[in-house]
């Protein structure tokens, strides 16, 4: 390290230190032994003096000696939901020569401390711990507090380390109230134009075949008709579905509005996971803004990056014209309608 | 960090760790007060009781079965204390020290017993801090620094873990999980702690600013050492002394005092010359030179001058022998004090009597040290100075025809020197006992006409009269004969057993005053070896006198002594080196040194390095590995977390966070290095250059940017 590196970190370590109260008693103590010995002349009280004078010293060294040259890591999973806790991993590494020892972590002042007992030079130590983001949106962890009280507690020494992990924080999705129903019935149509597939819904009955799976017998018909007959299923694959979210945030209104609002992106977004492992091709309508409906993996993280990041608006958004009538409309917070 | 809460830990209990505090506090609680019965501040009785009560209270906690008690019954307890108070202070203890320990005694019992807020174990533990600190303070045995050593070492591992406990008291049950924890603080990082405690305490204490007498009041306040050189000397008392095997002094020497050193090792420390009432009284304190003896001053002792300040250096540490007057020895010519030896050092002067005695200007309240020029011949004392009063006679007639009888021939006017060696003579025949029982009034007479047994002060005190009886002025002298050679060399110790007494008697003007002992060879004090049955014993006596000196008596003084010799040490040595012109051997001397350590320092460098390994190493490397070398080393230095082993991804990290005019370069740097090391391509002509222009372009890159 260059030597003004070197200096700078001498002058302006970045090291916090607190006197404890035990530091405080301890400093007290020797004051107090320090005047009785100078009072009485008493050899032995100059002894405790001089112990207690160099346990502040080795305290104060050792102490800090303990904090510096260790490295933190915070890893997390790639999806977090708000208020939902996840788990993250907490990596500390010694850089140092020596170990370390009763060293805490902080990630938040609300947080209970993690230990680690023991950190071996050049050997990261790792524990997982739980975080919970309350809120969605974009949210970082700014920094940790690594600190510690070795050796005897008198000094509090540490060091905070800036991480700036920005996370985007999704919303927590809402238990459904409601399946809603499939968009099909309420256009009509025959059953047997759909697909076929292995839903809920009968499309057919025929005579069984080889390959026909046993539980698809219709025993009532099989015992009517003398012969096997089985259920030919309609596939549960809807059709495109886009969750709507009115995002107009009304003049006047209070924060129970926001309260709600909340509780709507939180039901669009357990909307959209259900629709999406039904099959469904859905996108997002917030406000003005569209998202085309879609599917796969890249398409959901795009769904719940949009749903993280919407804010009320002041102004009523513009319906995007181009709906095409078949695609279903599911609006959160309301019951499902058909777009116009 | 406001946007992240941690998942809520287990529901806090209301003392965490309750039950190892009080555990810790315990153990603390059991060595607290142990040294207050070894020096008479604690009765055994006291101290059993309360080592008993705690331990129960101990097996109780470990057990799970934390007693608690509430404010009903720690009322009641101290409402009943009080009266106990008031008949401790009347008929127990008679001392308030005594009374105040057992009431802190009582106090700490009962509060370790009442745990029930935090705040209730730190007042806990300051109690025990003050039962240490009164348990050190009354203490004048050097075992106590064993002991003091031994708390550290508790102590240190007890706070390791009450400072874990405290910051754990949110979530306890990472106590539990991590076994590495409860090692703490482990063997090694204890040792060294405590042991750089210690070693940094050594300064403290010797600087420390000192601005009262040190306090050396011990076991031995009031117990009467009748010693041989208080004011009076009552020959019947003398013979308890030689009893006493208390180390009196403590010698060393420039030269090494073995067996055959006897005759240095006479200490003179009182010549009496008044004989009244069958008692040797102290001189008349009038006038005697006052000599100042600051600053190590020399003081002669031979009062025209004569055989000043030469020949070889005995160091004498002195322990209270409850009187003013210096032991020296009889072979010496001057001695030499400092501050240090003076209670005051506002009144740094001796006195010289006309017996030739020298005296502090008060009695010393510790061990003073003071040092004394000898020579192998005695300075002849050719002052007459108290012979009159020492010429006074007894006026018995059985001493006088006893010595009349003995002198048979010999002129006592004409030839006084061979008088005394007659007597002198004439009494060792006799038979040495050390028989303590009192006489009575007739006592010399009883024992030259009868007895004929006695012990050194007798034969003394004999001699004395018997030659003051025919006109011989004699003088009564104790002091110290012989002594212990220390257990390691170097040092003799002197005991009450080595206290003497011989006369000095006045032969003329032409000889002067001489001394002779009449006491039978067989009963004078010897210089010899202990045996080895002895040595243990002699070793911690001789601790027991350092720790008197160095550590109980450390003063004002001795710390002005110190600064003396640093300062002393640091001019010579400047001294030295200025006139370094004018000693070309020393100088070359010097040179030499210097070379011989300077060529060590670089040996032991080049090792240290050769055992570590020189991780930025780039010789024998190609251009391109060189250069990368050089990169790593300086983005090292510029605070990057690289090792010469991390690979060119993370080297590169590491320069791109230093912007974009470092990065570029660095990032061509890499790249040559790549291509060379992974794809096989040798250098081309001039990418030496080109690196290393490269390389300073990087270098004013990063320094340009403001410090990390």
């Amino acid at each position: 390290m260059a030597f003004g590196a070197r200096l700078q970190k001498l002058l302006h370590p970045r090291i916090l230190v607190r006197v404890t109260n035990l530091g405080l008693g301890f400093i007290l103590l020797t004051l107090v032994v320090a005047l009785a010995a100078t009072n009485t002349g008493n050899n032995g009280l100059y002894i405790l003096v001089s112990l207690f004078l160099g346990a502040l010293v080795v305290s104060g060294v050792v102490s800090r000696r303990n904090v510096e040259n260790v490295a933190v890591e915070l890893d997390g999973p790639a999806e977090i939901f708000a208020g939902v806790p996840v788990r993250f991993t907490l990596r500390l590494t010694n850089h140092g020569r020596l170990p370390r020892r009763g060293l805490l972590v902080k990630i938040s002042s609300a947080a209970a401390p993690i230990l680690f007992g023991r950190l071996e030079p050049g050997r990261p130590a790792e524990r997982g711990v739980d975080l919970v983001f309350p809120k969605r949106g974009r949210r970082s962890i700014e920094s940790l507090l690594v600190y510690s009280g070795y050796p005897i507690g008198l000094f509090r020494k540490g060091r905070v380390h800036p991480l700036g992990d920005e996370r985007l924080v999704y919303p927590a999705p809402a238990a459904v109230p409601y399946l809603p129903p499939d968009p099909r019935e309420a256009e009509g149509g025959d059953p047997r134009d759909r697909r076929r597939g292995r839903g809920a819904e009968i499309r057919n009955l025929r005579d069984a075949g080889p390959g026909d799976d046993p539980r698809d017998v219709h025993w009532p018909q099989t015992a009517r008709q003398g012969k096997f007959i089985v259920k030919e299923r309609a596939s549960e694959e809807g059709r495109d579905a886009l969750v709507e979210l009115e995002t107009h945030r009304p003049a006047g209104v209070d924060a129970t509005w926001d309260e709600a609002f909340e509780r709507s992106v939180s039901e669009a977004t357990g909307l959209a996971f259900l629709l999406l492992a039904r099959g469904s091709r859905v996108g997002l309508l917030l406000g003005g803004v569209l998202v085309p409906p879609g599917s796969g993996p890249a398409h959901r993280r795009g769904l719940l990056r949009a749903l993280a990041l919407v804010e009320p608006a002041r102004e009523p958004g513009r319906a995007p014209s181009a709906i095409p009538a078949s695609v279903a409309v599911y609006r959160a917070g309301r019951g499902p309608e058909r777009a116009a | 960090m406001s946007a992240v809460a941690g998942v809520a830990a287990s529901p806090a209990v209301a003392i965490p760790f309750l039950k190892e505090r009080l555990l810790a506090l315990g153990t603390l609680a059991l060595l607290a007060p142990v040294p207050l019965f070894f020096s008479n501040a604690l009765e055994l009785a006291v101290l059993l009781v309360y080592l008993g009560v705690l331990g129960y209270f101990l097996l109780r906690v470990r057990r799970g079965r934390i007693p608690r008690l509430g404010n009903l019954a720690l009322n009641l307890a101290g409402l009943l204390y009080l009266p106990v108070i008031v008949l401790d202070a009347r008929f127990g203890s008679h001392t308030l020290l005594k009374t105040m320990l057992h009431l802190l005694l009582f106090t700490t019992l009962f509060k370790i017993a009442a745990i029930r807020k935090e705040r209730d174990l730190s007042l806990a533990l300051v109690l025990l801090v003050l039962l240490f600190v009164a348990s050190v303070s009354t203490s004048f045995h050097y075992a106590i620094l064993l002991y003091v050593i031994l708390v550290a070492f508790v102590a240190w591992a007890v706070l390791v873990k009450w400072a874990l406990w405290r910051d754990l008291a949110a979530a306890p049950e990472e106590w539990n999980r991590d076994r590495a924890v409860r090692e703490l603080p482990g063997r090694g990082p204890l040792v060294t702690s405590v042991l750089s405690t210690v070693l940094l305490a050594v300064p403290f204490f010797l600087f420390l600013p000192r601005l009262k007498a040190p306090y050396v009041r011990g076991a031995d306040a009031g117990r009467e050492i009748t010693t041989g050189f208080s004011e009076n000397v009552d020959p019947d008392l003398f013979g308890a002394l030689k009893q006493n095997d208390r180390v009196f002094l403590r010698i060393t020497s420039e030269e090494p005092l073995g067996e055959g050193a006897a005759a240095v090792l006479r200490l003179r420390t009182l010549a009496l010359s008044r004989w009244e009432g069958g008692v040797w009284k102290k001189p008349m304190e009038r006038g005697g030179g006052g000599v100042s003896a600051g600053r190590g001053s020399l003081i002669l002792l031979a009062p025209r001058g004569r055989g000043a300040g030469g020949g070889v250096a005995m160091t004498i540490d002195l322990t209270p022998i409850q009187t003013r007057y210096l032991p020296y020895p009889v072979l010496g010519n001057a001695l030499r004090l400092s501050e240090g030896s003076f209670r005051n050092p506002g009144l740094a002067y001796v006195e010289r009597d006309a017996a030739r005695n020298v005296r502090l200007p008060s009695e010393p309240d510790r061990t003073i040290q003071y040092t004394a020029l000898y020579g192998t011949r005695e300075v002849p004392d050719l002052e007459p100075g108290d012979a009159a009063e020492a010429a006074r006679a007894a006026g018995s007639s059985t001493l006088r025809a006893f010595a009349l009888e003995t002198l048979s021939g010999i002129d006592p006017a004409t030839d006084p020197e061979a008088a005394a060696r007659a007597i002198e003579a004439a009494l060792q025949r006799w038979t040495y006992e050390l028989d303590l029982q009192p006489r009575g009034p007739n006592a010399v007479e009883d024992f030259v006409a009868n007895r004929r047994k006695g012990h050194c002060q007798t034969f003394a005190t004999a001699m004395a009269l018997l030659l003051r009886e025919v006109g011989v002025p004699t003088r009564f002298v104790t002091g110290f004969l012989g002594g212990e050679i220390g257990a390691f060399g170097g040092y003799v110790l002197v005991r009450g057993q080595n206290v003497h007494a011989w006369v000095e008697a006045w032969c003329g003007p032409s000889k002067g005053w001489i001394m002779f002992d009449p006491t039978p060879v067989r009963g004078q004090p010897r210089l010899e070896r202990v045996p080895v049955s002895q040595r243990l014993r002699q070793v911690t006596d001789g601790l027991e006198f350092a720790y008197d000196r160095f550590i109980l008596s450390f003063g004002q003084g001795d710390q002005a002594e110190i600064l003396r010799k640093i300062r002393e040490a640091t001019g010579g040595a400047l001294d030295v080196l200025r006139r370094t012109g004018a000693a070309p051997v020393r100088r070359r001397g010097m040179a030499v040194g210097l070379w011989v350590a300077a060529g060590f320092l670089a040996v032991l460098f080049f090792v240290r390095r050769r055992v570590r390994g020189t991780p930025w190493k780039t010789r024998g490397l190609a251009p391109a590995s060189a250069a990368y070398r050089r990169l790593q080393k300086a983005l090292h230095r510029l605070g990057a977390p690289l090792t010469s082993a991390s690979v060119p991804a993370e080297t590169l990290a590491a320069a791109v966070a230093l912007g974009p005019h470092a990065a570029r370069p660095a990032e061509a740097i890499i790249r040559a290095y790549v291509r060379e090391s992974f794809g096989g391509l040798a250098a081309a002509d001039g990418e030496e250059d080109r690196l290393r222009g490269l390389f300073k372009e990087f270098r004013v890159a990063a320094h340009r940017l403001p410090a990390q």
